[in-house]
């Protein structure tokens, strides 16, 4: 019996029409709506390859156009395309609140039941959705998540966590410190946006600077929490 | 347009090896906003003990301990331009079941 999530050739064939489609349409919106079919279409087939090829090279270079011509489509398409791109990150191996696939009511319901605990769920990577929601929701309580799961990286002479394989580590925790004799563990560190006075020269303080502002567009407005990091058997299911 | 932030990046992680000069207005600072991230927790004002030793990487400009009640918490801080010192972090060595980097003073 074939694999339910592999491309068969009439699915192929649907997806190139909507490809195609979405080239060669002059009318705008109607390139929009094409792009959303066609992302629609690879979702459906999100664990193969030819799925993953086809968005790299055919669909990623539409991002512009959709938004210029259709800003509501454009925010579905995108969400299809983020949800695709954590897909990839996770190697199938996502479960479903990773690859941002959850909806929101199963998502609220799973965060409050968080909030409840204090922690995140051992082996899982605390995502920017995430802390969002605690920044909004989380009453300033502290977040336990578990350690192991943050690979620190230096970079000019800075500790930050690292981007690879999750984006989302660097944007929830920036830069960091750690112990000198335990340097694989990360010290308990705030979610706050402070803004920082920064010499003219520090490139990496304007960028942090920078970015705080963009996230605090973004989440609007919340309270300052602990993110601590746990290596015990905090978070671990019974 | 990530790629040419991240060249940037690259390009001035070299530049950024200044010493900064550390002023008792600095500490001064350093030791409240140390004193305040305690208190969030629940702990003590006015307990913190100075280290010259740092003990995490990167070296942060302060470094504090608070061992009341057989705990061992490790925080730091960190300065930016100015005397403003908020970047506070922290480590508490006796919750992760480590030896803790300096004497515990018995305080009965």
């Amino acid at each position: 019996m074939a694999d339910s999530r592999s491309i068969t050739s009439s699915k192929a064939s649907t997806i190139n029409s909507h490809l195609e489609k979405a080239s060669s349409f002059k009318k705008p919106s109607q390139k929009a709506v094409d792009y959303f079919n066609a992302q629609s279409a690879l979702k459906k087939n999100h664990s193969t390859s030819l799925a993953r090829d086809a968005i790299a090279n055919k669909l990623s270079g539409k991002k512009q156009e959709a938004k210029q011509v259709d800003k509501s489509k454009y925010n579905d398409v995108l969400r299809d395309y983020n949800t695709q791109a954590a897909q990839n990150n996770c190697k199938g191996q996502c479960h479903g609140y990773e690859a941002g696939f959850e909806e929101e009511t199963e998502f609220n319901t799973r965060m409050q039941k968080m909030h409840k605990l204090g922690y995140a769920p051992k082996g899982h990577a605390l995502t920017y959705r995430e802390t969002n929601w605690w920044w909004k929701f989380g009453n300033g309580d502290d977040l336990w998540v578990d350690g192991n799961m943050i690979k620190p990286m230096e970079l000019s002479n800075r500790t930050i966590a690292s981007p690879f394989p999750r984006l989302d580590d660097l944007k929830v925790l920036g830069s960091l410190s750690r112990g000198r004799d335990n340097p694989e563990r990360v010290h308990d560190d705030s979610y706050d946006f402070d803004h920082q006075n920064v010499a003219w020269d520090d490139f990496l303080g304007h960028t942090r600077n920078f970015l705080n502002k963009q996230a605090i567009k973004e989440h609007g407005s919340g309270t300052p929490f602990k993110i601590k990091f746990d290596y015990g058997d905090r978070g671990k299911v019974q | 347009m990530r790629l040419f932030f991240f060249v940037l990046l690259i390009l001035t992680a070299g530049c950024e090896n200044q010493k900064k000069e550390i002023t008792p207005e600095m500490e001064k600072n350093a030791r409240k906003n140390a004193d305040l991230w305690l208190q969030r927790d629940g702990l003590s004002l006015g307990k913190l003990l100075s280290s010259t030793e740092h003990f995490s990487i990167p070296e942060p400009d302060f470094t504090f301990f608070y061992l009341e009640g057989g705990r061992c918490i490790e925080v730091v801080v960190q300065c930016y331009a100015g005397t403003k010192c908020s970047e506070v972090s922290s480590y508490p060595h006796h919750e992760h079941g480590e030896k803790c980097p300096i004497p515990i003073v018995n305080n009965k």
